[in-house]
């Protein structure tokens, strides 16, 4: 199979490191915005696998290593989230962010 | 290579790491000593959950001081003592952890912290009669991210340290059930924390490409040619949106007004102290890793260097945290906001020193910065403290509820006074001469134009510390109810206020001491 090169993997990375920071910044959903952060967090992860793979040291995986655990991370950070906007929404019944605004300057 | 000497070798690192990683281990039992506490408790017993989160602490605190910051054995770890590090050819020197002054200073000034929250909460009626020990749990695991950011050495501890600390705040933020304002505080947090760290670690894995390594001491190695050099910037100013998240610096300052108003006032407290330092701490080692960041690229007349220019990006954002800090908090009603705003001032106020940081400078440049942080310490959490007590009797945290409170608590009223001078940095208190040396610190590395920014918001700022005293001094109280609080709080707001005044006066012995911390 031909290598498709680190250029590649790099754009695609980029492409969805911006389409998380796009969500995150349009979106008024705390669900979407949650699923945006999820996007930036792989971009990186890509990130970190194909670079370790293209410019790293042969012997070690210090990149794979990386994306292993931002995955475990995303995962305990995404329960975090829910619960609080759980219990925020127990009290509010709705899961936009911009209706949470009892704090003011 | 994998012979029988290599894994004699391999387990005696591990037994050394161990050691110098005792702190943390107490730490890590305790959390979960006190989770246990709740499940094996019958009601709620606040007072005995705080009593065995105080004890460990103090255990923690004892094995810090004991601890070596020398290498267990001579010549293999370079001069600098590392922990959790593997066997590399070149000899063991590429640790996660590192056991260092600098990291001693920061574990320290983050257990104090953590101390002084504890009697804050036993005063803070919202967390009156009720199981404590998971709340205790989740403020010991975030100052035990605060101990892993203080001696991160590699990136995926950066990492780690960060999230850690960030986690147990978001839960510690959002810990009252029903409570909206908390609930909506904890949901801003986790949002903007998540974010800035998501887009940190997206220029941490271009730093990483540039390198080939995790370690910080590998930064300064950066493999960059032609257009890389720009590549190196974005991903540097993309890697400051974590650090700036972490100590509420522009541009990532907007979640702490909102946070810090919603989040229960001890915590509140625990944040504005403990948090800023572990993001300033992991910062300086991060930004010092790279060292000046001057890099020669190409050869001969074509040759141009690619410095990334650290210097540049901290003080630009120093010179705005304390301008928009200041600004916004001219019009703020509500103390907490009011101290919030104050926070991320003098956020800028300690990154103007860290700008002015150069790989050169020796260990005497980090003094300023580190005296300032000593202040800091006395004076935010002397007036939070003030703040728990005034709110748990009054109900009121708006300045209006303050007016008068020199008839009403003059013991407190003249303790609060003394943390807002020092905060505006007025002789004859502490924040005045550590602004006075960082002041000194800034123009003597040539940035004059940043002390003049400092100078201004210093005298912008006096307007809405004055605002506060006059309420309390001058104005009538509506309730001239005396404010009662319980003599042990009285003696330790006594004991965070002192502090202020004598070394604003004999601040000599206390600079001296903290310049044996600084970073080699």
């Amino acid at each position: 199979m031909p290598d498709i090169g680190l250029n590649a993997y790099m754009l695609v990375a980029a492409a969805i490191f911006s389409a998380g920071l796009g969500v995150v910044v349009a979106r008024r959903n705390a669900i979407a915005v949650l699923c945006g952060l999820e996007l930036i967090l792989n971009g990186a992860s890509l990130n970190f696998v194909a670079l370790n793979r293209y410019t790293g040291p042969v012997a070690r995986i210090d990149g794979q290593m990386f994306a292993v655990f931002i995955i475990i991370l995303a995962a305990a950070e995404a329960a975090i989230a829910l619960a609080i906007l759980l219990n925020l929404y127990q009290m509010t019944n709705t899961v936009q962010i911009d209706e949470a605004d009892s704090l003011k300057n | 290579m994998m012979d029988a000497a290599y894994f004699t070798r391999a387990r005696e690192l591990i037994g050394e790491s161990m050691g110098g990683f005792a702190p943390e281990l107490v730490l890590s039992l305790l959390v979960i000593v006190l989770l246990m506490h709740d499940l094996f408790t019958r009601g709620a017993r606040p007072e005995r959950a705080a009593a065995i989160a105080g004890i460990g602490l103090v255990i923690c605190g004892a094995l810090l001081w004991m601890q070596s910051t020398e290498p267990p054995t001579a010549g293999h770890l370079e001069g600098s003592h590392e922990i959790f590090g593997w066997l590399t050819g070149d000899g063991n020197h590429m640790g996660m952890l590192a056991i260092d002054a600098f990291a001693k200073f920061f574990k320290a000034f983050v257990l104090l912290g953590t101390l002084v929250t504890i009697p804050m909460c036993l005063v803070h009626p919202a967390f009156a009669n009720r199981r404590m020990g998971e709340f205790y749990a989740l403020l010991v695991a975030a100052t035990l991210g605060m101990f892993l950011m203080a001696s991160a050495t590699n990136l995926l501890m950066v990492y780690m340290g960060i999230e850690f600390a960030s986690m147990a705040s978001y839960l510690a933020v959002a810990f009252v059930k029903r409570d909206r304002k908390g609930s909506e505080a904890g949901l801003k947090y986790v949002i903007y924390g998540s974010v800035a760290s998501g887009i940190m670690i997206y220029g941490l894995s271009l730093i990483y490409g540039m390198t080939g390594s995790l370690h910080i001491s590998d930064l300064a190695n950066a493999d960059v040619t032609g257009a890389q050099g720009s590549a190196l910037a974005v991903a540097g100013v993309l890697a400051f949106a974590g650090f700036a998240y972490k100590m509420a610096a522009f541009p990532m300052h907007f979640w702490c007004p909102d946070v810090y108003e919603g989040s229960p006032v001890p915590f509140t407290a625990y944040l504005s102290v403990t948090s800023k330092a572990a993001g300033f701490a992991v910062f300086i080692r991060f930004m010092m890793g790279f060292g000046d960041g001057a890099l020669t690229v190409g050869e001969g007349d074509g040759a141009y260097s690619v410095a990334f220019g650290w210097q540049g990006l901290v003080a630009g954002a120093a010179a705005l945290s304390m301008t928009v800090g200041n600004l916004a908090a001219l019009w703020q009603t509500n103390l907490k906001r009011l101290l919030a705003y104050s926070s991320i001032a003098h956020a800028g106020y300690l990154l103007m020193g860290v700008a002015a940081f150069s790989e050169g400078g020796g260990a005497e440049q980090y003094a300023p910065v580190l005296f300032y942080f000593v202040a800091y310490f006395f004076m935010n959490l002397g007036a939070f403290f003030v703040v728990t007590l005034v709110a748990a009797r009054t109900g009121s945290e708006d300045i209006a509820g303050y007016r008068g409170l020199i008839t009403r608590a003059p013991f407190l009223c003249v303790c609060l006074v003394f943390c807002l001078v020092s905060l505006l940095g007025i002789p004859p208190t502490m924040g005045f001469i550590g602004k006075l040396e960082l002041f000194k610190l800034v123009i003597d590395r040539g940035l004059v134009w940043l002390a003049v920014v400092a100078g201004i918001n210093t005298a912008v700022s006096a307007y809405y510390y004055f605002k506060i005293v006059k309420a309390m001094c001058l104005d009538a109280a509506e309730d001239e109810a005396p404010v009662r609080v319980h003599a042990s709080s009285m003696a330790l707001v006594g004991l965070l206020s002192l502090p202020i005044l004598i070394f604003g006066i004999l601040p000599g012995h206390l600079y001296e001491f903290t310049r044996q911390f600084g970073l080699f």
